[in-house]
């Protein structure tokens, strides 16, 4: 890094450019769903415009930008979740009501394999995983993120890759 | 391992669909977004701009103000001795003394120089009246209602 960019940190439209893809794949990863995704980097991206003072680089500015998302992932995890038991109380109270539009109801658009094999995680297993494969950030940056020790974030990931091999084993996703 | 790794692969490999037209779409709403409303300020943590002579001058009463104030309390509780020339030529003493400084006060001017002409300014509440000469007290030290 020059001192130039010590000395002068970068712009919010060089923030946005460089670091919408990444963030806008972290939301999408971890959300599952690309309105929702769409909507956390909007308001990720206002918060950042929002702040009273520039971050010194893009290293810094990502890894702020992915602690809001974590925040606002988290907060759409627990009102899905809330959704869900909501929903699962109802079709237990009402008759008629099929798997298949049980389904359908839930997971409106379709994904890609890897995408219901993240879906399927535990979001404490979820979010680290991409954090750490889509978002690149060090094992102790995602420990610093969710609260957790270094190495409770890789036994989570080891974790959550263990899984995911299982699920896109099961679907015979990479033969090679 | 070399499963784990192969499912690294595939998890970055994976395409997460068209991102730029997001982006499009997320940068309009940004720069679209109607700015906030600013939070009102309470009134004690309003700021006011003066030019700085008018706050000088201002700063300037206000210790003027405090310092007289505080004289004025000093004066009445401790008590002051003022001493200007007359007219006449004789030379006029002002005291100003608490309450319970008056006895001794007035010892000093009974058994002194008889040119003395002392002016006491006592305060307007204290009611004093003559028993006997030169010894002066308070209405309720010598009430004749008493038995």
């Amino acid at each position: 890094m020059s001192n130039t960019e010590y000395a002068r940190p970068p712009s919010f439209d060089m923030v946005y450019i460089a670091l919408f893809p990444v963030i806008y794949r972290v939301s999408l990863r971890v959300t599952g769903d690309r309105e929702i995704a769409e909507d956390l980097c909007h308001e990720a991206f206002i918060k950042l415009m929002e702040r009273p003072y520039l971050l010194p680089d893009l290293e810094q500015s990502k890894y702020w930008l992915i602690r809001v998302v974590k925040n606002l992932s988290l907060n759409h995890e627990k009102r899905r979740n809330r959704e869900k038991a909501a929903y699962a109380k109802l079709t237990r109270l009402t008759s008629g009501v099929s798997e298949s539009s049980d389904k359908q109801f839930l997971k409106k658009e379709t994904r890609s394999d890897v995408q219901t094999a993240l879906d399927a995680l535990p979001y404490n297993l979820r979010a680290p995983l991409v954090f750490r494969e889509y978002g690149d950030l060090s094992y102790k940056e995602i420990g610093a993120i969710l609260g957790i020790s270094e190495s409770n974030v890789k036994v989570r990931i080891f974790r959550a890759r263990e899984r995911v091999v299982t699920a896109l084993g099961e679907r015979d996703v990479y033969v090679s | 391992m070399e499963r784990l790794e192969k499912t690294r692969r595939i998890l970055r490999e994976d395409p997460i669909g068209d991102w730029k037209e997001p982006m499009e779409r997320v940068r309009r709403a940004i720069l679209t977004r109607v700015p906030p409303m600013p939070r009102p300020i309470p009134a004690w943590r309003r700021q006011v701009s003066l030019p700085l002579p008018l706050a000088v001058l201002a700063a300037v009463i206000l210790i003027a103000l405090g310092v007289s104030s505080a004289l004025s309390i000093a004066r009445s509780n401790l008590g002051f001795v003022k001493i200007t020339k007359a007219p006449a030529g004789g030379t006029e003493y002002q005291f100003a003394v608490p309450v319970d400084k008056v006895e001794a006060l007035l010892k000093s001017v009974g058994g002194g120089d008889t040119g003395l002409e002392a002016v006491l300014t006592l305060p307007k509440n204290v009611k004093l009246v003559p028993v006997g000469a030169p010894r002066m007290g308070k209405e309720t030290e010598f009430s004749r209602k008493k038995p």
